[in-house]
């Protein structure tokens, strides 16, 4: 009933003075005994339609009233609109001056004011330049709802997924029934510029079939894109398109067209640079280099996998991935159905088809994967939203603290502003002068904001470039957050609109003159008539929200942090003190698998003889380097079990050198890892052997490949030996198992080497003369990295993505804390404001100081209290879905909420107490004075 | 729409006025009592904004057709009483005389037969 009598009382405002004073308590009165009857006979259904039409019919009659007034009114000597014009232009200006005379004065307030919203500006501005680039921005520049990537999932149980080869790509190209082009790309990675040698720098890069840029819809910004002739499967012509950051990088002057480039130590011609911000299709990662599908068998794969020396003319060379553009004329679901009929002749045309037959898969392009599995961004978009919601909220609660407080100055100023109105300022003048101040702080606050975001964007983005996660897997970041115009519109939107929330209702609020209106508020005060509505008003109930989400967030920012540092101290299972880790990376090459066996077999004898090297091994992966492969197997006559383990070829001496416990059986011996054509054999770790052979004794019994590669039998293993598990990444709870193959077993491409000192610290001279010694057996050896194991491991992809969430939750978490505190500040301030006469009062009759402060504190504290409950509750429920993906951190984590909740209640109750204490203090006749 | 007000000489007096006058041509009384005469009178026809109701008030009080009038019995002191003035009762005589004939002519014609 109360919001009825309040809808009334506004719409009865908008009625003219003379009017309102001569029929307004009549009309109330009318209105009242009217709705109940109504509620007699018709019930509470009844009073709503009864509302709807009187409610419109004031309104209506309202304007018309209006209307008529002014109609006949005599008309005032009419300015003509230029002198009218101008005379807003001046008062616009005063209030302009007014505004910054006002908020210089009180340069405590205005500096809350301002900080608080660059906070929540800068947060929001800040998620939208990352969002922008990487959820919103359109990456393929022509028509991309067209365009689809191509998948061939088996048509069995498992689905296992592969690349398409040559002959395939050829027939779905030729083929005009669902696409109206299809193009080849695939992942490389290349060594540009630097001969090959010490410290050569990796390049990510994309193999492509000449219509790869076309079918995409870009033009080359300088020279020109490939050639039929170019890409056939057989041509060899060394030519490259450069990515525009690779031209700036080299000066971008008009002559880096034809310029001859080394790639992989042979010269190349550069034939074009491809537009800026072009990425073929993907928000994350932009390749640096393009190369044409004719030079593929000289290029490696792009992580590890030496899928690239074959040539694409034979069928059993599986290395493209297919992207394509649909006819126009097509949906995607309408794709799809005839999809099967081109499967079925893809098919016939396959050599392997008598494993099963394979089916087609179109999806849209994801932003951020390169795979063979279609995959889904929805994580991704899930976390955006999550962000920008999370910021908009800080954002919205930023304005509504700005309101109260601008609420409580209002208030003090009351004499100022009645006497303006006294003196016949127009009230849309004073609101105007009030709003002019709110718009003054959004723009600082703006302004600032959109500094602070940059700062923390770029600041951001570079550690993650520059971070060696990155960097040593050559990979460079596509993200681009400097502020284009639409983040500078949405942050001047976001401005506007926070200075409307925040200035015009404080200023409509404090401008009433209406003396039944200011009566009621005062009466309001002197007895609290509803408690418990008091309790739980607007303002409190948004006050202890605040409260809540702020300890929430903080919450979950300490779990991030506990997890970053229980997953940095987890026991890897082996030691990586002591080890230092060269990569030679000898994809870069174009040399034969016979010669890259000749040159790593060398390398690795003469670094033995170097003095303090204790041990010394190969491997093909590198534990916690982010990079890993996989193989399903099941056990020869075992227990029908499948598992799928992650794979390394080593050589002899691997778990000596890093580590790792020989259980039972044997190592593999210098012969196996030396030559190829010894009777395959594999060393698993425990849990492998407990989950295929559980008791039974492994060794002799042979590993059979779920998919074995179509070129070697079998692919049937003897298992020699047992490991002790040892982990290979952070996040999975329990290690994956582990498969072993001796060197010799499988082509290599990437060789990490192990040097093994005796005892935990390497010494400062060693890695200095492995490079020499490594550069005086090969002077092109492609040594990529050399670090100790230790430092490798920092680089980890994951232990940072959780590090950064940590720092990222925490930051919001500040940022709310921040807010709440000051929208405490605020609240208090207005409602102490608003009862100094009591105040006053109290303290003349004799009151105590001090209790009347522990009274006044205590009816705040209870507001922080209840929001602290609720953000109790809301930190549980989201430490349990946290615990679920981090390691090691219990979801209800003491520590934590502690870590959250006790600064955000000290810093709270402070906020609370400090107008107390200040209204309490002041001199008691003033305040009754202040009337 | 006119400027000139309905209750001028020449024009006629909106339906919601005249119901008010001949409503209170029957007695003295309230707003609200005027409100449910009416839509007793008119079967529900007629639903009674209360904004609209005062503002024609207004406009017949501006008029000088109706005034305010002391009420004999004080139940409610802000239920002010509305009586109709000998203008006024010229006035809705000689509206309802020109409805009537009009009704007549309608009534000759044939519209009221079914």
């Amino acid at each position: 009933m109360k919001s009825m009598n309040r809808l009334l009382r506004w719409l009865l405002h908008r009625f003219p003075v003379s009017f309102r004073e001569r029929y307004g308590d009549e009309l109330v009165d009318l209105l009242n005994s009217l709705t109940k009857d109504t509620r007699s006979h018709s019930g509470w259904l009844g009073v709503v339609r009864l509302w709807a039409f009187q409610a419109t019919d004031l309104t209506r009659s309202a304007i018309a009233e209006r209307r008529a007034a002014r109609l006949s009114q005599p008309s005032e000597p009419q300015a003509t609109s230029r002198q009218r014009s101008n005379r807003s232009m001046d008062g616009l200006i005063q209030d302009f001056r007014y505004a910054i005379r006002r908020l210089t004065k009180n340069p405590a307030s205005t500096a809350v004011a301002v900080f608080s919203l660059a906070l929540a500006l800068g947060a929001n501005s800040a998620v939208f330049a990352i969002l922008n680039p990487l959820l919103i921005r359109p990456v393929i520049p022509l028509r991309a709802g067209e365009v689809v990537n191509v998948y061939t999932p088996r048509q069995s149980a498992d689905r296992s997924y592969r690349p398409f080869s040559f002959r395939e790509f050829s027939l779905l190209r030729e083929s005009d029934e669902v696409f109206v082009d299809v193009a080849a790309f695939r992942p490389t990675m290349v060594g540009i510029g630097e001969p090959l040698g010490a410290g050569m720098r990796r390049h990510f890069g994309f193999v492509v079939s000449d219509n790869y840029f076309d079918l995409l819809g870009t033009a080359p910004v300088a020279g020109r894109f490939f050639l039929p002739e170019e890409s056939g499967p057989s041509a060899s012509v060394p030519v490259a398109v450069a990515s525009h950051a690779m031209w700036q990088r080299h000066g971008g002057g008009a002559d880096f067209v034809g310029r001859t480039t080394m790639i992989n130590s042979t010269p190349w011609t550069i034939i074009g640079v491809a537009p800026a911000g072009f990425s073929g299709g993907n928000a994350l990662l932009a390749p640096d280099i393009w190369l044409p599908l004719g030079m593929s068998s000289l290029l490696g794969g792009a992580f590890g996998n030496a899928s690239g020396g074959r040539s694409l003319t034979d069928p059993g060379n599986f290395a493209l991935h297919l992207v394509a553009r649909l006819r126009p004329d097509v949906t995607v679901q309408g794709a799809r159905s005839r999809l099967a009929a081109l499967a079925v002749r893809l098919s016939e045309s396959a050599p392997d088809n008598a494993q099963g037959a394979r089916g087609l898969e179109i999806e849209p392009p994801s932003r951020f994967n390169i795979d063979t599995e279609p995959a889904s961004d929805g994580p991704l978009l899930v976390f955006g939203l999550l962000l920008l919601s999370m910021s908009a909220v800080v954002l919205l609660v930023a304005c509504l603290n700005l309101a109260n407080l601008f609420l409580a100055q209002g208030t003090s100023r009351r004499g100022e502003l009645s006497l303006r109105l006294a003196l016949g300022a127009s009230r849309r003048r004073v609101v105007r002068l009030l709003f002019v101040e709110g718009l003054v702080v959004a723009v600082l606050g703006g302004a600032v904001g959109l500094l602070l975001s940059y700062a923390a964007n770029t600041l951001l983005l570079d550690s993650l470039g520059r971070s060696s996660a990155f960097a040593s897997m050559g990979l460079t970041l596509a993200l681009d957050v400097t502020p284009d115009t639409r983040v500078l519109l949405a942050t001047l939107i976001f401005c506007g609109m926070a200075s409307l929330v925040f200035s015009i209702g404080p200023a409509l609020r404090v401008t009433q003159t209406d003396p039944g209106g200011y009566l009621s508020l005062r009466a309001s005060d002197l007895h609290t008539t509803d408690r418990w509505g008091q309790l739980f008003s607007g303002r409190n109930c948004l006050l202890m929200g605040q409260l809540g989400l702020s300890l929430t967030l903080l919450f979950s920012a300490a779990l991030f942090f506990r997890g970053a540092h229980a997953a940095a101290r987890l026991d890897p299972g082996f030691e990586p003190e002591g080890d230092l880790v060269a990569e030679l990376d000898y994809s870069l090459s174009d040399w034969s698998d016979l010669a890259v066996r000749q040159r790593l077999t060398l390398a690795v004898d003469t670094l033995r003889t170097l003095p303090g090297v204790r041990d010394i091994a190969l491997a093909s992966h590198l534990p916690y380097g982010n990079v890993t492969q996989s193989l399903e197997v099941t056990a020869v006559r075992g227990n029908l079990a499948r598992t799928r383990g992650r794979v390394t070829a080593i050589s002899s001496g691997y778990f000596q050198a890093i580590g790792v416990k020989l259980l039972r059986g044997r190592d593999f011996s210098e012969l196996e890892w030396r030559s190829r054509g010894n009777p395959p054999v594999a060393i698993i770790d425990e849990r492998m052997a407990r989950t295929l052979f559980s008791i039974e004794d492994p060794i002799g019994r042979y590993l059979q490949p779920v998919n074995p590669p179509g070129d070697r039998g079998s692919g049937r293993m003897e298992i020699v030996g047992i490991v002790s598990a040892h982990r290979e990444d952070l996040l999975s709870e329990q290690p994956p198992a582990r498969i072993f193959i001796p060197l010799g077993q499988d082509s290599v491409a990437r060789a990490f080497v192990h040097l093994r000192v005796a005892g935990p610290t390497i010494p400062d001279a060693l890695p200095e003369q492995v490079r020499r010694t490594l550069l005086s057996v090969d002077g092109e050896i492609p040594l990529v990295r050399l670090a100790p194991f230790t430092t490798i491991m920092e680089t980890n992809m994951e232990l940072w993505a959780v590090r950064f969430a940590a720092i990222l939750f925490g930051a919001f978490g500040l940022i709310a804390l921040l807010l709440a505190v000051i929208g405490v500040y605020g609240v208090r301030a207005f409602m102490v404001a608003r009862r100094t006469r009591e105040i006053g009062i109290r303290v003349a009759l004799g009151a105590q100081p001090s209790h009347l402060l522990a009274v006044l504190t205590m009816q705040g504290a209870v507001h922080i209290g209840i929001g602290l409950s609720v953000g109790l509750i809301l930190s549980l429920a989201t430490g349990r879905l946290l615990a679920s993906m981090l390691l090691r951190v219990s979801p209800n984590d003491p520590l934590s909420l502690a870590a959250g909740a006790l600064p955000l209640a000290a810093a709270a109750l402070l906020a609370t107490w400090l107008p107390a204490r200040r209204a309490v203090r002041t001199d008691p006749m003033m305040t009754l004075r202040h009337e | 729409m006119s400027r000139q007000s309905s209750t001028a000489e020449t024009a006629t007096l909106t339906p919601l006025m005249f119901q008010i006058l001949v409503a209170l041509v029957e007695g003295e009384r309230h707003g609200y009592a005027i409100m449910q005469q009416i839509e007793e009178r008119t079967g529900g026809a007629f639903r009674i904004g209360a904004g609209s109701l005062y503002r024609a008030i207004k406009q017949l009080v501006d008029a000088e057709f109706i005034a305010e009038a002391k009420p004999k019995l004080q139940v409610h002191s802000q239920r002010r009483y509305y009586s109709i003035t000998p203008a006024g009762r010229r006035r809705i005589a000689a509206e309802a005389r020109l409805v009537h004939g009009m009704v007549t002519w309608a009534q000759d014609a044939g519209v009221l037969d079914r």
